[in-house]
């Protein structure tokens, strides 16, 4: 097959020339349109093909200097974009050729498998790259911003009652890995804190509330167990797979460095999910059981907070955690599930009373 | 000039890219963006001939790499001199990488796209000098701080007539005539007739300043010239950004290929050109620049393609 009337721009000048075009074994002959001389000729693999309005563009190198112009109308012109299109077997090509109705489905299952895959692998992988060592100095460094920070808003540290607190962590076995550090804010604050790498900050708004040496064990043990389980680290490592896979989903750079800054914020916020707080709840009183401290400490610490109802303001131990109501019911639960016996700490009780 | 492109076909690149992105993790990116690039190109015209970009996603990715090697590198040595209690300096040290890096990307972003760019085949070109740029960003940046942002509009017309100037096409090159103090007078305008208009003048301000930026601009070839004029109105302008608004509104952001498509629309037929120029005449005299680092360095930093 051969046409006239085209025009071939050689990426040398923006004057074209009128050729005549000659397609045959995949490959496109171009001719001198008044001498029939031979020009050049360009294989289809490799073209490409762009139409605008009625007009034909045929670019004939990767770098698109080289092309044809098919006028309006022009037989060859349909046929030479298909051809193309059949030597360039791209799976872009492939999937831009179906419709719309199938490829949105499709990427939206994808999408949703990509998050599922995501956030469960990427704290899977984490946890295990960042190691124990690690989290300890970057929890350290954190404790020293944060009691900084408080300071600074006017809060006091109890020395005196960080050490007696201190002396009754240390009669219990909290931790294997993390050397858990106590440290008493004077605040009306009732809040406690984990963080990475075994710090507890404890308010002594919340100390206040409670009444009993084991209800105290039960809230330094669902604080450990957020250190032991490394919560902080893994609901930080949760936000930044949503921050990848952000950026993934809309093709945008700015998005990884994003996940990076907001990170930071997760760290700072310390909130965990509702799962991973009744995750703390459970293993904090298996950690009660194996101290021989009676596990109804954790349903006291419960009824404690749910007396302060709903007063508004400073309960952020309450706000973010699940419903108080179904966590004293869990806490009924465990304890009939394993009854104890011989729970009387009475060196907990001593020091209990000298906090007091 | 026109644009021929559809927000639907333009919907289906991003749906196909956003599927390959997916499949690869990501990895994808370099290559979504070469077809996103190649197809507004394609369907932007200059009296009635497309442009072409010949970027691919190989070089981009490449580009890509080593852009973020650089940043992980300005992270570490900040994370570093945290560690050694040095935070201050950590902290100096990302600031100023960031500030270095900026016309540094700017200036390869430039050369990158520009010889990416061809129409009749004939490649566009940039040909700014690396240090005369960081020189014009950082003089422009410390006279921008000292006058508490007076400067401002002096600096952005500076470094827009610096780049805009160097940008050639072929053996004709673009010359751009804009100056700081018309463009300080037209945003001092601006700003106060829109602040008494609550709002309204800010599309006959668009107006003006796209107006500004066309009408300034000129192509030469020895004693040769076509001149742009722009031909946008305020109400079209009105109308383009509130209906792309709602678009984005109504559409949960899903429309935003129609956002794209719409405003390159606009843009593109509300530029003429005129004046006695023959583009028969326009020979090819720029080189190819395959370095890519600097345009996604560009992305990455999130200041896009600025001019």
């Amino acid at each position: 097959m051969e046409q006239e009337n085209v025009l071939y721009f050689d990426g040398n000048s923006a004057r074209p020339l009128q050729v005549r075009v000659l397609l045959f074994n995949d490959s496109i002959d171009i001719l001198n349109g008044e001498e029939d001389q031979f020009i050049q000729s360009f294989p289809l693999k490799g073209a490409t093909h762009n139409q605008v309005g009625f007009t034909h563009y045929l670019y004939l190198d990767s770098k698109g200097l080289q092309y044809l112009q098919f006028p309006e109308g022009h037989q060859l012109a349909t046929t030479i974009s298909k051809q193309v299109a059949d030597a360039n077997p791209h799976l872009w090509q492939k999937l831009m050729g179906q419709k719309l109705v199938l490829l949105v489905p499709f990427m939206l299952l994808l999408g949703a498998g990509l998050y599922l895959l995501m956030v469960t692998l990427v704290p899977f992988l984490g946890t295990r790259i960042i190691s124990v060592d690690h989290e300890i100095k970057m929890g350290e460094k954190l404790r020293q911003i944060m009691i900084q920070e408080e300071l600074a808003l006017g809060a006091r540290m109890d020395t005196a009652g960080t050490l007696q607190l201190q002396a009754f962590a240390d009669q219990l076995k909290l931790s294997k890995q993390y050397p858990i550090k106590l440290t008493l804010m004077k605040s009306k604050t009732v809040n406690a804190y984990a963080l990475p790498g075994g710090n507890i900050v404890v308010y002594t708004g919340i100390l206040d509330k409670i009444k009993t040496p084991e209800a105290l064990a039960a809230l330094l043990a669902h604080e450990s167990t957020h250190v032991n389980e490394r919560h902080s680290l893994r609901s930080m490592l949760r936000s930044a797979a949503n921050g990848i896979l952000i950026s993934v989903l809309f093709s945008d750079a700015t998005g990884i460095s994003g996940a990076l800054v907001s990170n930071a914020e997760a760290l700072n916020g310390l909130r965990y999910s509702r799962s991973l707080e009744t995750e703390a709840d459970e293993k904090g009183m298996d950690l009660l059981v194996s101290n021989s401290v009676n596990v109804d400490g954790m349903r006291q610490l419960m009824k404690a907070l749910q007396e302060l109802g709903d007063m508004p303001g400073s309960l952020s131990f309450i706000s973010t955690h699940p419903l108080t109501k179904e966590r004293i019911r869990n806490a009924e639960r465990y304890i009939k599930m394993h009854p104890q016996q011989g729970t009387e700490r009475e060196d907990l009780q001593e020091i209990f009373d000298r906090l007091k | 000039m026109a644009f021929y492109g559809k927000g639907s076909e333009y919907f289906k690149i991003q749906i196909v890219n956003t599927i390959l992105s997916i499949l690869t993790l990501g990895l994808y990116y370099p290559w979504a963006k070469e077809k996103s690039l190649k197809y507004l190109y394609s369907k932007s015209t200059f009296e009635d001939t497309p442009f072409v970009f010949s970027g691919t996603g190989k070089e981009m990715f490449k580009g890509f790499v080593k852009a973020l090697i650089i940043l992980v590198l300005l992270y570490g040595a900040f994370f570093y001199l945290n560690m050694i209690d040095h935070p201050v300096w950590g902290i100096l040290v990302i600031y100023a990488g960031v500030l270095v890096l900026m016309p540094l990307s700017i200036h390869g972003s430039y050369r990158y796209r520009m010889a990416k760019t061809s129409w009749k085949g004939i490649r566009f070109g940039y040909t700014g000098n690396r240090n005369q740029l960081i020189g014009l960003f950082f003089k422009g940046l410390l006279f921008t701080l000292l006058t508490f942002g007076f400067y401002g509009a002096w600096f952005v017309m500076n470094l827009r007539r610096y780049l805009l100037s160097n940008i050639k096409v072929g053996n004709a090159r673009f010359v751009y005539t804009g100056s700081g103090g018309d463009y300080f007078v037209l945003n001092l305008k601006g700003y106060f007739l829109s602040l008494i208009t609550l709002g309204i003048y800010s599309f006959w301000w668009q107006k003006e300043l796209f107006e500004y930026f066309v009408n300034n601009l000129r192509l030469e070839q020895d004693e040769d010239a076509v001149f742009f004029r722009s031909t946008a109105t305020g109400g079209g302008f009105a109308g383009l950004m509130i209906i792309n608004v709602l678009i984005l509104i109504f559409t949960f952001g899903l429309g935003y290929s129609w956002v794209v498509t719409r405003t390159l629309n606009f843009v593109m037929n509300n530029i003429e050109a005129s004046g006695y120029y023959s583009f028969e005449s326009l020979q090819q005299a720029q080189d190819d620049y395959r370095d890519a680092t600097a345009d996604d360095m560009a992305d990455i930093l999130d200041f896009g393609f600025v001019i």
